[in-house]
């Protein structure tokens, strides 16, 4: 484990070093964080309620209902949030070193390819993980300050929270892996992230079913969801394991 | 089990296929400890393909090699902690200051943390990097990030060392201070592996050079090269025109072949050194006047270029 501490400590002093990488890692928490706060600011007793019928906000007021409909279509952000940062993350990571021609010397070391990679992967899933998590929290404690009593209970369900904990690092991990294969054939970063957006697509379709009152995320649904994530995760990172090797990146990657 | 090798690199018919394409064909030779090997060949030859054989990059298609005592194959990680390598792109971290690229290098080789800053201070001083050590490398010269990344390839101190084209994009200063840099390295019985395209650097460096394309068409020191492909001889400086001379040349039965031009007589021997009072004698006692007598010099560059070119004609009629 020594190596990959080794790596992840100049991923981390990498990631530092650049502005516009540490731009997209905090951006999007933050705006995930300051706009629902303004709309929750904003919603007064007038405000009319959203058509939308959502199963698991029956039985609030039309202000609490309001509040819970801001508050519903933000919390499903964050679980987003968890695949944004890390390809962010992973496509300077493993394109930039490619780029910069720094794999070869690198892979040249006594370093075995799991170290490698999971040093690679663990510096862009981590950061993400705890970012997801603080901003997370932070709009956890924006609801419990700007909304009614009853909105907090009926947004961070027990659902969303095994999600939200459980779930967020294996979407982590998926996006990772996802950025690790599209870095074998891209060679530049922002083409690389265009091409992850890819990743998010069915997430998000299943987050606009449950907005749309299709499903209603019960623990129940986010424990399945989680199982049927970590063997998409395992599968996906074992490709991304068979694409990281020593004769594949200098032989065949782009 | 690791031997004692005589040979630092050892290959067998190593051959590297990608598809239909024979990369490096059969290729077979043996380097001395402590010595220094010049591989030489036209780009695309295969050069880069065989060093990422050797340090265990790639697999090998055929064929078998020890580097270091250690088998390809089945020792790569002992191999890689065992070897050094410069790469053709010195592939530095440049947002990282040069202490910092170096200190990851050495935690990457195993060194205990003592160790490693006790080796990143040395190599930084030795090639003159120490005062600039808190800087980003994206910041450094060509020549500083150079001789970075050879500081970085010894930071373990491995006995054999593969260095691609180290001295490129030098000014003569830098490429002067790594050339004497290899020759400490080979002093200190280091093995060095050179990939280059300078040839004076290859003759003043190398006790071993191997012409490539492909696969290896020579394998000599530099001193046989020469002698090997345009034979040993002399050139002999008269006064006047030297062709009134080449009758007596001639007449000498050990003289293998001579030709004149202008006032310069090149004359083909076997054993100049024997042979060469004989000439002198012949001439003077046939009324020359002696300008000065001097071995035939025939540069590396131009052995390289003949090898180079017989094959590609060799090939040209395969086809």
């Amino acid at each position: 484990m020594q190596k990959v501490f080794v790596i992840l400590r100049k991923e981390f002093r990498e990631i530092l070093q650049q502005r516009i990488l540490l731009f997209g890692i905090l951006l999007p928490p933050i705006l995930f964080d300051v706009i629902p706060f303004i709309y929750l600011q904003k919603i007064g007793n007038g405000t009319r309620a959203s058509s939308l019928s959502i199963p698991s906000l029956q039985g609030l007021s039309l202000h609490e209902y309001s509040q819970a409909v801001v508050g519903t279509a933000f919390s499903n952000l964050y679980i987003l949030l968890s695949m944004i940062v890390p390809s962010t993350i992973a496509a300077y990571s493993i394109i930039g070193e490619k780029s910069n021609r720094t794999l070869e010397p690198l892979l040249a070391t006594p370093v075995r390819r799991w170290q490698l990679l999971a040093g690679k992967m663990l510096s862009a899933l981590l950061p993400a993980v705890l970012v997801t998590w603080m901003s997370g929290g932070l709009f956890i404690t924006e609801l419990a300050i700007f909304t009614d009593a009853n909105v907090v209970a009926h947004v961070i369900t027990e659902g969303w929270l095994i999600l939200f904990f459980a779930g967020t690092p294996l979407l982590g991990l998926i996006a990772v892996s996802v950025m690790t294969a599209i870095s074998s054939r891209v060679n530049d970063t922002r083409t690389a992230q265009q091409l992850s957006i890819w990743a998010i697509v069915p997430v998000a379709g299943i987050i606009l079913g449950e907005l749309s009152g299709q499903f209603a995320l019960t623990a129940q649904v986010a424990i399945i969801a989680d199982l049927i994530l970590i063997p998409i995760a395992v599968l996906l990172t074992w490709g991304a394991a068979q694409l990281f090797q020593r004769e594949n990146i200098l032989t065949r990657w782009k | 089990m690791r031997g004692a090798p005589t040979n630092a690199i050892e290959t067998s018919h190593l051959t590297r296929t990608f598809g239909g394409l024979i990369a490096v064909d059969d290729l077979t030779l043996a380097i001395p400890q402590g010595s220094v090997f010049g591989f030489l060949g036209p780009n695309g030859a295969g050069k880069t393909t065989t060093v990422r054989m050797l340090s265990a990059l790639i697999a090998t298609s055929r064929g078998s090699a020890t580097v270091a005592g250690y088998v390809l194959g089945k020792q790569n990680e002992a191999i890689r902690q065992t070897i050094g390598i410069l790469t053709e792109t010195p592939g530095l971290y440049d947002r990282l200051s040069a202490w910092q690229n170096l200190l990851f290098f050495a935690e990457m080789y195993d060194l205990p943390s003592k160790r490693a800053a006790s080796q990143v201070e040395h190599y930084l001083r030795l090639l003159d990097l120490w005062d600039r050590r808190g800087d980003r490398v994206g910041g450094f010269s060509k020549g500083m990030k150079q001789k970075l990344a050879i500081a970085r390839a010894l930071l373990h101190e491995p006995q054999v060392i593969f260095l691609d084209e180290p001295t490129a994009g030098l000014d003569p200063e830098s490429a002067r201070v790594v050339r004497d840099f290899i020759k400490q390295l080979r002093a200190e019985g280091r093995t060095i592996f050179l990939t280059t395209h300078n040839l004076p650097e290859a003759d003043e460096l190398c006790d071993l050079i191997g012409v490539f394309r492909s696969k290896l068409l020579r394998l000599d020191t530099p001193g046989n090269l020469r002698a090997g492909m345009f034979g040993a001889g002399t050139q002999v400086r008269v006064v006047g025109d030297a062709t009134r001379w080449l009758a007596a040349v001639r007449a000498l039965p050990f003289v293998q072949q001579a030709t004149a031009a202008e006032s310069i007589l090149t004359i083909s021997l076997a054993h100049p050194d024997d042979q060469n009072p004989e000439v002198v004698r012949a001439l003077v006692g046939a009324g020359a006047d002696i300008r000065s007598v001097e071995p035939t010099s025939h540069s590396l560059e131009e052995v390289y270029l003949e090898l180079v070119e017989n094959e590609h004609a060799s090939t040209a009629i395969g086809q």
